[in-house]
């Protein structure tokens, strides 16, 4: 930068910050929104506005594109804003006159909305994820359920299932933005792989003659015989199985017992899918059972000691190296390690979820899209924004079809094709690179605005396309490596997913972890003393050295876990899953 | 100025000084005493909500006191925290020091001048990076350290230093002290610097060698300078921080010997909006700060020393 | 000086020279262990970031690439960032300095009467804090929401500079300033043409203090000014590509199976680039500053 450059710019820096002094706060426009829902999307506009060519040719603009105006959002996420340059979100905001404002979270999310309420500063909307609750609680967000269905797409994709998105006082405060929502326009998209469980590689699998374990005895068994047989792998010292406990990253270490059990990735609590009766999984006689597994996978040198004290950066590093035979997680934690396997095109080395349960029958690792929307895992509008209608006018505009398509894959031809058989999309290589690539997936496609805003989840029933590439199962296929596409062949699959059980359909309550506890209540205390105990005694009870020793922590640990206030918790959680369950009947009864 | 003169004639005497330090008294009243106020959470069970005060929200009087003084894990957490705390005091104090006198005596101007830029890099680094090196030196699968340990004989197969409490302090001491040492020795090289040439002159014609020098001259020279950093940091014996023992103790195994009262309060505040038992903590830290201090200035006071008041 | 040491020489020589060499020895481990972290920060920036991943890089970068760097440094407030910041830190130093070196100089000052209760009423405030929300409600009552000033005032007075500033002061010679009070030059000439020359070392401790601090400080743009670019600084930007790189694993698994991933950043890569972009200017204060630290300088050209 010159220096002629470089002063300018502090003189200019200068006067803003003089302007921002002076307390002068920015109006925004306050010109209200005159259009009506039903003309922001309807075609019979007489202004004739669409583009005849482009990407969204024959798409009419949004009433009052001509009078810009700017939507702030906050996000709970940490991410980055896209570049002022990405070509798809100009291309929006050019149709639309909204330009969104993002702003991610940095820091701590419960400091941020602490203040947040405290000082009834918000955004014009936020999305705040399961903790939107404090923000309900606090009479943030303004009550939608007679707004939606004034907005023809906004009441395709909600009016449905609206009656599971009111709180418990009977408002809708947010939109749902991630959950697939039962709907005339899409249906659940099948799982290609599973999210969670236990994971062995590949090559385990093929120098066995591709069996499918199903108990710890089993995985462990092969694990065993092939490090026996395999010391080292590419020069590293062979490890039988991985673990992870590094602060809140410790589901490897205290959640496994529940999926042996049948169920998923549910909580705190075992709740019996029959009854309904929820119990605690942590003292039962089988998670004694599967700690005395592990114990005895540490004194065969299975498991190293080291693995209940490192930390995620030297879990990954050990995933990179491919010598790590199996492990327990959830796939968006242990990706990173084995994107690396991926890069190097060590796929042998790369790993799949086998459906471990405690008798062998009956896996319950993947659920099913339950198509019911969440309470809280959307976006919601403030009290303090001035433009409720032109949000959701706008909102509604970016559900309609083709810029919903826009927005995910791009331009036919340049961005994605469609496969063979025209049973789906796939992207072409120039986008699939694109999409590896974080900084150009954020400033060349329309991502981020997508993900932060009302969307189409599924597959659309009318000509079966995924509505985005993660619910293609064409495009997944289509990026299979062909040591993948063989090692699925031997198992005759189409796709890993069908290692495990078919998804499973949760009842309305589902899931624990999801629930919202009151802030600072003796069920909050409890929850966070459950994790503190468990925490602290299994990698105890892994690394028993002796059987008697085993015996004592056991008790030791049972008796820490009993002297917690549990009723506190579980009672509440019941109440939650009572109240979930109830609801849904009512409303079940309400659809028919 | 007259022996019987009254108070306020001296006090218009000196209105220029009052003139310099009221100003200041009133911003510190602003940023400092005003939101004291806020205390009186920790006597509420404080929900943040837009447009209310502190007095519409509920009280519970002595609740969060009680929530913490009646739950084991805070104790708990006062001694890792007095543990921690102290250890990183005398230990950092005198490495500092140390490092600063040695630094002194160095001739070679290069080597000094490197020495002492070097030594306070560390400082720049967050503590995920220094936390993450010390992981892997400390590892057991390959670390330098149990190689070193290992080929010296010392050991016939590697610690675990990260899963045995009885190391933990320990390497947070001297995780401290790696990080901290360059850093809070610049203070005493200033202080060094300030010291009359002229003392160093007659020490030498009273026939004092070296290190008689460096103890009757240098050390002495900065012994205000310590007295006063070591009142000073003792008031905050409570703030051992979390960064470090949440980076390098937060697994199930240390966690007895590394929670500190921080992360006590992160865990059952914070991290569970609880807002008043956050700020009743802090009223307990602030508390037993003050009584520290001025204890430990009183001492200073009756031992002749240069204090805080 | 030299010559007092000229007539011992030959009988200490010996002695010294021991304790030279191994002063020496001991100085250059110390420098070597404590570059060291910092070394490998610059070499883990330096590596591709997917490589990173793997751990055990030490000297110098195993796969050598830029592109951690390329993101930061086209990041898209970076410039706005560092004006900020470089203006904060400016401010800062040098009200800060000024500041509390005024105020240690009164403190100072024997004569004044209600010292005592003074000293005591800044002493306080080091040790309490009224915590997050009410010292958010102070900022918005005192309309410093989305304001620059709320980077400068409330840490105008830091009271720990206070005190050592004081007890420096407090070492000078007394004759020095009551010299020129009674020559009938007030307290603020005093203060401002005797004291503060003589108490450059210590202020130049204290402006290096204030400057990293002021430099450092992420927390205040994070709660107070997160909501306006134009305010932003480059730490906070830096925790902003940090998380946002921390989230990166979240989002692949989100979007679709894949197999290249040629150019990404992870958070090992990030951090140590981000380490580095944000150290690097505040490091040069320092050599900067030493000058100040020259053995004797000061009070020798006093008393000259």
């Amino acid at each position: 930068m010159s220096m002629k450059k470089f002063i300018a710019l502090m003189t200019a820096m200068l006067m803003v910050l003089s302007l921002a002094a002076c307390g002068g706060d920015t109006d925004k426009s306050s010109v209200e929104s005159k259009s009506s829902a039903a003309e922001s999307s309807s075609d019979t506009s007489v202004e004739g506005t669409a583009d005849t060519e482009g990407p969204l040719a024959g798409v009419e603009k949004l009433a009052g594109y001509d009078d810009p105006f700017e939507i702030t959002v906050f996000i709970r996420d940490n991410g980055e804003v896209p570049a002022d340059s990405n070509p798809v979100i100009q291309k929006i905001e050019e149709m639309t006159g909204v330009t969104m404002k993002y702003e991610f979270l940095v820091g701590d999310l419960n400091q941020k909305l602490g203040v947040m309420i405290a000082g009834g500063e918000y955004p014009d909307t936020i999305f705040a994820g399961d903790q939107a609750s404090s923000l309900i609680e606090a009479g943030a967000f303004i009550p939608l359920e007679d707004e939606i269905t004034k907005y023809e797409n906004l009441n395709a994709l909600y009016g449905k299932m609206s009656e599971y998105m009111k709180s418990e006082d009977g408002h809708i405060y947010t939109l749902d933005i991630y959950s697939h929502i039962s709907s005339d326009v899409v249906e659940a998209a099948p799982t290609f792989e599973s999210g969670i469980g236990f994971f062995i590689q590949k090559a385990v699998l093929e120098d066995a003659g591709y069996p499918t374990p199903k108990t710890i005895e089993e995985y462990f068994e092969l694990i065993k015989n092939y490090k026996e047989k395999n010391p080292e792998i590419d020069g590293v010292k062979t490890v039988g199985f991985e673990m992870l406990a590094d602060g809140w990253r410790n589901w490897s270490l205290v959640n496994p017992v529940q999926n042996l059990m049948g169920a998923s990735n549910d909580g705190a609590l075992y709740v019996d899918p029959d009854t309904l009766k929820s119990s605690f999984y942590q003292t039962s006689d089988l998670a004694k059972t599967y700690y005395k597994q592990l114990n005895q996978a540490y004194q065969d040198g299975l498991i190293e000691p080291e693995s209940l004290t490192q930390n995620y950066d030297q879990y990954i590093a050990k995933l990179t190296s491919g010598a790590v035979l199996g492990f327990y997680d959830q796939t968006w934690n242990s990706d990173a390690g084995v994107n690396v396997l991926k890069n190097d095109g060590k796929y042998n080395r790369t790993y799949i979820a086998v459906p471990i349960t405690a008798d062998g029958t009956g896996d319950g690792y993947v659920d099913a899209e339950s198509g019911i929307p969440s309470t809280v895992n959307g976006v919601g509008i403030t009290v303090n924004s001035q433009n409720k209608d032109r949000i959701l006018a706008y909102y509604d505009w970016l559900l309609q079809r083709e810029v919903q398509d826009y927005l995910a894959w791009g331009e036919e031809g340049t961005d994605w094709v469609y496969n063979e058989d025209k049973t789906g999309k796939e992207f072409t290589a120039e986008r699939r690179a694109i999409e590896n690539d974080t900084a150009k997936k954020r400033d060349l496609t329309g991502h981020t605005l997508r993900n932060y805003t009302p969307k189409w989840v599924g597959v659309y029933k009318d000509d079966g396309m995924a509505t985005g590439s993660d619910k293609s199962i064409a495009e997944k296929l289509a990026s299979l490596s062909e040591y993948d596409q063989e090692f699925l062949k031997a198992y005759d699959f189409e796709y890993p997913a069908e290692m495990l059980s078919a998804p499973i359909l949760r009842p309305a309550y589902y899931p624990i972890w999801a629930m919202t506890i009151e802030d600072g209540s003796a069920a909050a205390v409890s929850a966070t003393k459950i994790t503190d105990v468990t925490v602290k005694y299994f990698p105890q009870l892994i690394l028993a050295t002796d059987d008697a020793a085993y015996e004592a922590t056991w008790n030791e640990f049972v008796e820490a876990f009993n002297a917690i206030d549990l009723n506190a918790y579980q009672s509440e959680v019941d109440r939650q899953i009572d109240v979930k369950m109830t609801n849904d009947a009512e409303i079940q009864a309400k659809m028919k | 100025m007259r022996k019987n003169a009254s108070i306020w004639k001296k006090i218009l005497a000196q209105k220029e000084l009052y003139i310099m330090i009221i100003p200041c008294m009133i911003i510190t009243f602003i940023f400092c005493y005003l939101p004291l106020g806020g205390w009186i959470m920790a006597f509420q069970n404080y929900k943040p909500r837009a447009n209310m005060g502190y007095f519409d929200q509920e009280f519970v009087g002595l609740k969060q006191f009680e929530f913490l003084f009646k739950e084991p894990e805070f104790w708990n957490s006062l001694r890792n925290t007095l543990g921690m705390s102290l250890l990183n005091l005398v230990f950092g104090f005198f490495f500092a020091i140390v490092f600063a006198l040695l630094l002194n005596e160095i001739r070679n101007k290069g080597v000094k001048k490197i020495t002492q830029t070097v030594s306070y890099l560390p400082h720049f680094l967050s503590w995920v990076i220094v936390c993450s090196l010390i992981s892997n030196m400390l590892s057991t699968n390959d670390g330098p350290i149990n190689n070193i340990l290992l080929s010296i004989g010392l050991i016939d197969k590697p610690i675990l230093f990260l899963g045995e409490p009885k190391y933990f302090w320990w390497v947070v001491v001297i995780a401290n002290i790696w990080k901290e040492m360059g850093w809070n020795s610049i203070i005493y090289i200033a202080a060094i610097s300030g010291i009359d040439p002229s003392l160093y002159e007659v020490a030498a014609l009273d026939g004092a060698n070296r290190f008689q020098k460096m103890w009757h001259v240098t050390l002495s020279g900065i012994r205000s300078t310590i007295v006063v950093m070591l009142i000073m940091n003792l008031g905050w014996i409570l703030n051992a921080g979390f960064e470090v023992q949440y980076l390098l103790g937060n697994n199930g195994m240390l966690v007895d010997v590394s929670q500190t009262i921080d992360i006590f309060v992160l865990k059952y505040g914070m991290n569970i909006r609880n807002y008043s038992l956050a700020t009743a903590a802090g009223v307990f830290k602030s508390v037993i700060s003050i009584v520290l201090v001025f204890g430990a200035n009183w001492i200073a006071n009756k031992f002749g020393e240069n204090s805080l008041v | 000086m030299v010559k007092d040491l000229a007539g011992h020489k030959k009988r200490r020589g010996l002695n010294i020279g021991v304790f030279d060499v191994v002063n020496t020895i001991i100085m250059i481990i110390i420098a070597i262990v404590m570059i060291y972290p910092f070394w490998n920060t610059i070499a883990v920036s330096f590596n591709d970031a997917q490589d990173s991943l793997r751990g055990g890089i030490t000297l110098s970068p195993r796969v050598f690439s830029t592109y951690s760097y390329q993101q930061i440094l086209t990041s898209r407030l970076m410039v706005t960032a560092t004006v900020n910041s470089v203006l904060r830190t400016v401010l800062a130093t040098v009200l800060g300095v000024f500041v509390s070196a005024l105020i240690a100089y009164v403190l100072s000052r024997k004569e004044l009467v209600g010292r005592k209760f003074i000293t005591v009423y800044f002493l306080v405030t080091m040790y309490v804090s009224a915590g997050l929300i009410p010292t958010y409600f102070l900022m918005k009552d005192l309309k410093l929401l989305n304001n620059f000033w709320v980077y400068i005032l409330p840490n105008l007075i830091s009271v720990y500079n206070v005190i050592v500033i004081k007890s420096f002061m407090q070492a000078l010679p007394e004759s020095l300033s009551e010299a020129a009070i009674v020559d009938g030059a007030g307290h603020f000439r005093t203060f401002v043409q005797i004291i503060i020359p003589c108490s450059k070392p210590v202020l130049a401790t204290i402006a290096l203090w204030c400057a990293v601090g002021a430099w450092n400080a992420w927390f205040d743009t994070f709660l107070y000014n997160s909501s306006k670019d134009e305010l932003t600084t480059l730490q906070y930007e830096m925790m902003k590509l940090l998380s946002s790189a921390m989230n990166q694993g979240k989002q692949q698994s989100l979007s679709d199976s894949s197999n290249t991933m040629a150019n990404t950043v992870t958070p090992t890569s990030m951090r140590a680039a981000v380490t580095v972009v944000a150290s690097v200017p505040i490091l040069v204060v320092y050599p900067f500053l030493q000058k100040y630290f020259v053995k004797g300088v000061t009070l020798g050209a006093v008393k000259g």
